[in-house]
This record gives C-alpha cells, sequence and structure tokens, in this order.
C-alpha cells in the first residue's frame, strides 16, 4: 500500500522531485541514510534494493545524473515511482522531516497554481477614530520625522514574512504546537508560511523533526496556509478541508474522534485570530476584514488582491491596462499607439454585439485576468429588482423558499474561469445575455467571489 | 498527430513510441517558432505602417492633396475606387496623426484625463466618467529592456452633483468620487482622498449616485467609432475645469502644495483636484525613482535585472532571479546580489560574496536611512549554526552567535556631508569603499 507520503511525493513532476531531492541532500535538516551515518541494527537489517550512498555529495551526484538521463530521455530511464520509491525505502527511510514534507507541498503549489483554494483578508486599522489618529500623528512626526516631509506609509504592515512568523510562533505556542515553514515565490512577491498543527502534543516539546506519523503530519486538515503578499494591506489564508477527519473518525469510535476534530478546528481558529496580532505593533494594530474574495489560482489573488495594479483584471476596465499583450515582441513605448491601433483593427471584423461584449468584458485572454472558479451571487430582493439574469453557465443551485415574500436566493456559478464563459455564452448566444441588463458585477469587474445584492 | 500516423501504417515504417513522441515535440517546436515569427512579423508591420502614416512627410502629402481636391472638386476626375482609398487614406492618416498628438501630451505633462464611458447598464445615461492617466516614465523589466516605455496608472471618477441640505441658497456642488483605480495597493489612496477630495458626510456611501449631466466640456461628443480607447490625450487645466485648480505648483514641489492647502480649502466644496494629482503623482514618482535607483545598482553591479511583476501586472509567471539567490564571480564591488526586499522598494538587501548580509532602509525620497549589517566570521563551524536553526523549519531561530555587526560598513553606507550624494543613486561609490574596507578588515 502506499503510504501518505509516497502519495503526496507523487503529486510533482518527475524534474521537481530530482530538484527537491537535490536540495534535500545538501540541506543540514533532511538527514538521509547513508552508509557512514547508520548504526549496526540498520546495517544488519539491510536489504540493498536501494544501496545507501557513500556521502551527501554522492547522493547529490546520483539524482543529479538522475536528471540528466531524463534529459537524454533514452538509455535506462529511471521513472517517477523509481524515484519516489528511492526517497521512501531508500535515502529517506528514516521518515521524512516537517521541513521536507513542507517542502514537498510547497513543490506542489508551485507547479500547480489551482492546489489550494484561498481566501483574501484585508488588514485594516484597528483604531478608526479620526480623532484620535489626529492627535497621535502629529505627535509621532515631531519625533522621527525631521527632514523628510513623508514619512513611510502606515496603511500596511512594515514587518518581514520572518519576523511575522516569530510574532505569531510567540502569540500561539502556548495553545498551538505547529511547524512552521517559510516560503517565498518571488515570482509572485508573496512569502506563504505553512503550519502543520502537531497532533495531540500540545504541551510536549518536538522532540524529534521526523514525524512519528507521517499520514498525520500530511493530513490536510491540519495544515494551513498564511500567505503574505509584500507590501499591500491584505492577507491570504488557505484552511484546506476536513476530508481526513471524517475517514478517522470512522475508524477511531464515539466522542474522542469528534473532540479531535473540534480540536482541529479550535486551533485555527486561534491562529487566525492570532494573525493581525502578530502583524501588530505598538501603535500600530490590525484587524482582519473579509474582501469577498475566494479562489483557488494564487496568481489571481496576487493580481486582485495584490501589491502591483489593480483594478484591470476583467471588465470594462480591463482595456486600461496598454499596451495590450497580444504582440509582445515590441518593447518600446512608440508601439503603444500602434498597438491600440492594432486592437481597433481587430475588433473591426466584428459585429456590433460583439464589440460591446468585447467592451463589457474585456480581453480574456489577456495575461493579466484572474480566473475565479466560484462565484456566489446572492440576491435579497429578487422581485424588486427584476433585471438579475437568469442565465447560467455550468451549475445552478436555486434556494428558493416557497413562501411568495421576496426571498434571499443563492446562485453558484462554478467551472475553471466563471466570467470567461460567461463572456462566451454572450458572445454566442446574444438572446440568452441580455448586455443591457447584465450588471458590471457579473463582467469581473468588481473581482469579488460573493456579491450580494 | 498520432492519429494521422496510423492511420497509415503501411506507407510508414513502423515507429517506435519514443520514435512517436519525439516526431510530435519537434513539430510542435516548429510551429510554435513559426507562430512566434508570425507574431513578430505582424508587429513589425503594424509598428512600420504607423510610422509611416505618422511620419511628416506622409502627413504634409495628404494634406496637400486634400487642399488639393477641395480646390478642384468639380473636375476630380478620380473613379470612385480611387476615391474611396483616398477616403480611407485620409482616415487612417487622421488617426494616426491623432495618436501621435495622445502621445506627445502623454509625454510632456505626464498627466492627463479622458472622458471614459462606462458601458455598464447601472449607469445608463450619466455613463461619462472622468478619468485621469499618470504616466511616468518607465522600468517595465528591472530598467533594463524597457527603459523608454511609460508606465502608466489610472484614475477614474464619477461626478455627483449634490446639494447640502443644510443650504437654503440653490447652491448645488458637483463632487469628484473615485470609481475605479488601478493605483498598486502601497499608495495610501484612501488617505490622499481623505485629505484632497473630501465627500460631505451624505455622500460617503454610495446611495446619492446623482451624476452632474451638465458637464461643459463637450468631449462627450467626440465620436467613439474614431478611437475604441476613447481617450482624449488633453491636459488636465483644459480639460477639467475645476473649482479649486491652482495652475502654480510642480510636480516635484511638495512645499508647494502644503502652501496652497489654504487656497484649496477656500475652494467652493471642498475638494482640489490639482494638489490630489500632484501628490499622488509625487508618490508614484518617488515610488519609480527607488525602483529604477536598485535596478540601476543591480545593472551597475553586473547583476542581471530582477523582471519584475509588480511594475505591469502582467507578465506570467515565469521563473524570475529569487531575491535571495546569489550570483557568481561577474559581478562588481564583491557584491552577489542587490535586490529589494518588498514591492514598495523601501528595503534594500546586500549579501556580499564574504556572505556578509546587509539590509538598507530607505526613506520616502530614496535616501539610505538607516542600515545594518552583519558579518560572518570565518573561524565559524558550518555545522553549528545549522543546527541551531534546524528544528523550525526556515523560520528564522536563535542569532548565531558567529554573526556580528559591521559597524565600518554601516557607518560607509549611511554617512552623509551636506554636500554628498546620500541617495540610494550614489550608493555606488560607497559600495566601492566598502569592498575596500572588508580588503583591508579580512572580514
Amino acid at each position: 500500500m502506499p503510504s501518505a507520503v509516497a502519495k503526496s511525493l507523487s503529486r510533482l513532476s518527475r524534474d521537481k522531485l530530482i530538484d527537491l531531492c537535490v536540495s534535500w541532500s545538501k540541506s543540514a535538516q533532511c538527514d538521509p541514510y547513508l552508509t557512514t551515518n547508520r548504526n549496526l541494527i540498520e546495517a544488519d537489517e539491510e536489504d540493498y534494493l536501494h544501496e545507501p550512498a557513500e556521502s551527501r555529495d554522492d547522493l547529490k551526484n546520483l539524482y543529479t545524473t538522475f536528471k540528466q538521463n531524463g534529459s537524454f530521455a533514452d538509455l535506462e530511464n529511471v521513472s517517477k515511482k523509481d524515484i519516489v520509491d528511492r526517497i521512501v525505502d531508500g535515502d529517506w527511510r528514516r521518515g521524512l522531516s516537517y521541513s521536507q514534507l513542507a517542502s514537498i507541498d510547497f513543490a506542489a503549489l508551485e507547479e500547480n497554481d489551482t492546489n489550494l483554494r484561498w481566501s483574501a483578508l484585508k488588514l485594516v486599522p484597528l483604531t478608526r477614530n479620526s480623532d484620535e489618529q489626529a492627535i497621535q500623528r502629529p505627535s509621532k512626526r515631531r519625533k522621527t520625522g525631521h527632514t523628510t516631509s513623508k514619512t513611510i506609509p502606515q496603511h500596511y504592515p512594515q514587518i518581514t514574512a520572518a519576523e511575522f512568523v516569530q510574532q505569531l510562533k510567540a502569540h500561539i505556542s502556548p495553545l498551538v504546537k505547529a511547524h512552521y515553514h517559510l516560503h517565498r515565490i518571488s515570482a509572485l512577491n508573496l512569502s506563504v508560511v505553512r503550519l502543520c498543527i502537531v497532533p495531540n502534543t500540545p504541551f510536549a516539546p518536538l522532540s524529534t523533526n521526523i514525524p512519528r506519523n507521517g499520514k498525520a503530519a500530511l493530513d490536510s486538515a491540519r495544515i494551513m496556509y498564511i500567505a503574505l503578499p509584500d507590501s499591500c494591506p491584505y492577507v491570504y489564508v488557505s484552511i484546506s478541508g476536513a476530508s481526513t477527519p471524517n475517514r478517522q473518525s470512522t475508524r477511531k469510535t464515539g466522542p474522542k474522534a469528534t473532540s479531535s476534530k473540534v480540536d482541529v478546528t479550535a486551533t485555527k481558529r486561534i491562529v487566525l485570530e492570532a494573525i493581525p496580532k502578530a502583524l501588530s505593533r505598538p501603535q500600530q494594530r490590525w484587524a482582519l476584514q473579509s474582501t469577498e474574495l475566494t479562489a483557488k489560482s494564487l496568481r489571481g489573488m496576487t493580481l486582485l488582491r495584490g501589491n502591483g495594479k489593480v483594478g484591470v483584471t476583467g471588465g470594462a476596465f480591463s482595456r486600461l491596462e496598454a499596451p495590450p499583450q497580444k504582440a509582445s515582441g515590441g518593447n518600446s513605448s512608440y508601439n503603444e499607439a500602434v498597438f491600440s491601433a492594432a486592437n481597433l483593427r481587430d475588433i473591426e471584423g466584428l459585429t456590433e454585439h460583439e464589440k460591446l461584449v468585447e467592451r463589457r468584458f474585456g480581453d480574456m485572454a489577456a495575461t493579466n485576468r484572474a480566473n475565479l472558479d466560484r462565484v456566489q451571487v446572492r440576491v435579497h430582493s429578487l422581485f424588486h429588482q427584476p433585471n438579475v439574469p437568469k442565465k447560467k453557465r455550468k451549475h445552478i443551485d436555486h434556494d428558493m423558499s416557497p413562501a411568495d415574500e421576496p426571498m434571499p436566493m443563492m446562485i453558484t456559478f462554478s467551472g475553471t474561469d466563471v466570467f470567461g464563459g460567461l463572456k462566451e455564452l454572450a458572445m454566442k448566444h446574444p438572446t440568452l445575455v441580455d448586455l443591457g441588463k447584465l450588471p458590471r458585477h457579473l463582467t469581473g469587474e468588481a473581482g469579488t467571489s460573493t456579491i450580494t445584492l | 498527430m498520432a492519429a494521422t500516423l496510423s492511420s497509415s501504417p503501411f506507407s510508414s515504417p513502423p515507429l517506435t513510441q519514443k520514435a512517436h513522441g519525439d516526431l510530435e515535440a519537434q513539430l510542435d517546436d516548429q510551429i510554435l517558432t513559426i507562430r512566434a515569427e508570425i507574431a513578430k512579423l505582424r508587429a513589425q508591420k503594424i509598428r512600420l505602417s504607423s510610422a509611416l502614416l505618422g511620419s511628416s512627410k506622409i502627413q504634409k502629402c495628404v494634406q496637400a492633396r486634400k487642399l488639393d481636391s477641395a480646390k478642384g472638386a468639380a473636375q476630380s476626375t478620380a473613379g470612385e475606387a480611387a476615391r474611396s482609398l483616398h477616403a480611407r487614406l485620409d482616415r487612417a492618416v487622421e488617426s494616426q496623426k491623432y495618436e501621435n498628438d495622445v502621445k506627445i501630451h502623454r509625454l510632456a505633462y505626464g498627466v492627463t484625463a479622458f472622458p471614459f464611458t462606462d458601458p455598464s447598464p447601472e449607469r445608463a445615461g450619466e455613463s461619462t466618467l472622468t478619468g485621469v492617466r499618470f504616466d511616468l516614465s518607465g522600468w517595465n523589466s528591472g530598467g533594463m529592456k524597457n527603459e523608454s516605455a511609460l508606465d502608466s496608472y489610472f484614475v477614474v471618477f464619477r461626478r455627483i452633483r449634490h446639494q447640502r441640505s443644510g443650504n437654503s441658497a440653490q447652491e448645488a456642488n458637483t463632487y469628484l468620487k473615485v470609481h475605479h483605480h488601478t493605483i498598486p495597493a502601497h499608495i495610501d489612496l484612501e488617505s490622499l482622498f481623505e485629505k484632497y477630495l473630501p465627500l460631505p458626510q451624505e455622500l460617503q456611501d454610495d446611495s446619492a449616485m446623482d451624476i452632474d449631466d451638465t458637464d461643459g466640456n463637450g468631449n462627450g461628443s467626440r465620436p467613439q467609432s474614431e478611437s475604441f480607447n476613447d481617450d482624449s490625450g488633453i491636459d488636465v487645466t483644459q480639460d477639467i475645469n475645476f473649482d479649486g485648480i491652482n495652475g502654480t505648483s510642480s510636480a516635484d514641489d511638495n512645499a508647494n502644495i502644503a502652501s496652497n492647502t489654504t487656497q484649496m480649502m477656500t475652494a467652493k466644496n471642498g475638494q482640489n483636484l490639482h494638489a490630489f494629482i500632484l501628490a499622488l503623482l509625487d508618490d508614484l514618482q518617488s515610488w519609480h525613482n527607488r525602483v529604477r535607483a536598485i535596478a540601476y545598482l543591480r545593472k551597475s553591479a553586473g547583476l542581471p535585472p530582477l523582471s519584475s511583476r509588480v511594475s505591469t501586472g502582467n507578465e506570467q509567471m515565469s521563473v524570475t532571479p529569487d531575491s535571495n539567490e546569489t550570483f557568481g564571480p561577474s559581478t562588481k564591488y564583491s557584491i552577489s546580489n542587490v535586490a529589494q526586499t518588498t514591492a514598495d522598494a523601501y528595503q534594500i538587501r546586500i549579501v556580499w560574496k564574504n556572505d556578509a548580509l546587509g539590509l538598507l532602509k530607505l526613506s520616502y525620497e530614496g535616501r539610505v536611512d538607516r542600515a545594518v549589517v552583519y558579518g560572518v566570521k570565518k573561524v565559524m563551524d558550518s555545522s553549528r549554526g545549522a543546527e541551531n536553526t534546524s528544528k523550525e523549519g526556515n523560520a528564522p531561530g536563535s542569532q548565531p552567535t558567529d554573526h556580528e555587526r559591521l559597524h565600518d560598513i554601516e557607518r560607509i553606507l549611511t554617512f552623509a556631508e551636506p554636500s554628498q550624494n546620500t541617495k540610494v543613486q550614489g550608493l555606488l561609490e560607497r559600495l566601492k569603499y566598502c569592498e575596500e574596507v572588508m580588503c583591508q578588515n579580512k572580514i
């Protein structure tokens, strides 16, 4: 039976797996099984199915040759399964450490952007009282800024990710014991903290960095991610679903299983509550606020609630983003006007209706567009607002109560790209989508995944 | 691909699975290169044709021909086809001329305003919004490739006509309220709005929505078909006839804004768009300057440019050089990496080749405010440091005792005589000096 570790390893592509092994062989936190560091019992029990390497360098060279073989793609090709076997039963047969397990998860996240479901939270200053601020600010200026007329902005936390992890740990360690792993995704200007909540031993210190039970350490219910995009007042959290506890509860019996499940939920709430506290400093306290955005794609999150240009990810305003990226060969300002002309020419071939659709939805092929995989619309007073379109793309959930009063109704759109699908629908079936009545939040303009009318 | 091969199994020699794959990959590669080539050529064609249309010679020719035809309209012998061709040419030249004008305005003023038509049905009838476009001399990929490109940001306002409830006189003011913007999150737009474009209490929520339809600058009548991007690149002061504009202050001048505050408050509705634009431009420009200075440092130190997704926001997820990565012997000043640590470019991280690590804090103007440099003692036993931090992943553990503050270097990086250039741009000389000091002290 493949272990949980092997299963999570086999999610990765072959190249990524080898890269990971190479980095492990260098890292001090991942002790491989070598001929030079095994003890007598281990040497006795050695079956030489996967012959242990002499040293870390040998191990590194071994995996590098695997990689080269892969690129030549002809000789003795070592398959991904072989490598996974070699990791689990060979070089790391003593078990993978917490940090190794974390790096597997991050490798999977980098390979597949939509692995997790994220929700964006906004950081707002806790003291919203303007009088208080007015009193505080001048005195602060007098103290620090004697030369500069402007100070470094105060509307988002100036705190590094490493410092955040330390603060978070300080806040929750009496209640939650966890393994923390900080990872930087520099393509997105983002740091992600992965917390693996250590089961059952809130008061015992971590004796080893290799989890006794690999399955428990990989249990998605016990893992949560906190992403900190650079210099902007947002935090993304991913609190993955509790799938495994259900399975556990069938095996275990009675109240014990449920109590452990409750425990994890409560623990996660503790962590969530500690996030703004960990970001706070004296004189600068933060609170979290929902931003009505939940999406799977981390890249989409950074586009919609990130530190780059916002507001050009869809809808009518996306054409403000010039020049269009269609012909990326051009790279001078000179081309800007030209491209807009090119854009014009492209559009000339379209009918009046198609032009309007283009204008309403924006360029769906643009690289800066964020896909939303699920959009929920909550309509409170359907009878007073009859112009809500009732054309849905993939799944429709009507929660209509059988009363004749205006009742709240919930519509969920889901698919790989909801607004892209709506645009396609509008393009192909003008009768189904009445553009004259389609509200702007259904063109992806608002960038929210939860819409309340 | 596989289907076509299998449909003719007799004509072709039996291919192995691998050969299939190879062939397929090869063909895919070829198709991709051809597609890229087509796109490149197409872009070039467009560029050339627009350059041709925009050239003054052609413009003159067309003007002359127009005059001619106007003079001798009666005796024109040209056929229908030629006339329609001429008409098309006229249109093309005209639109190119318009584009050129727009570009000149953007380059010259930096801030332009344009009417924006929101096609949403919610805003039907009142859909003309006022857009303000900020063009900054750009650095789209770390200041290397797109040195000349403009980086543009937008704020789109809607006009709200509001009558103050307490006022008995028939005095209704037009207020500007932000509708949409593309300003990066690290610029504190909220406080700028609060300061320069305050709205009366009643308008804070979205309920009051009546828009001033009597906007007198006539831009709404511009034929929309002429340009899809209906920006009319017109100078702010021309376009927005707005109360409280003082045309005196320049973009670099903070003091001016401050001195104008009193005038701003005397404006009829308390909003001052001009001051708002200047303040926002100042914020954007200082951020840009910091980023460009860091890019310049990287370039001078012989490092590859950081492809900054921050600036454009529309690059694909690409493999960027990690800010923690170190580079080989080709770099200068014994530096292995210089990079900003955050998107707002208030902090610079420097890694020297001897593993010394420095963090610089920049001020709003790009001055080096503070510096912290840690050096690594050569006697350090590498395994000890590793054990210290092994428990908690990459989270910073206890401070290893083998590190020491290099106060000399810090002083060099931050020390400022009044005459000296203390900005980031002047950092290069100081880095050179740092290298000398490090060599002398054999750190």
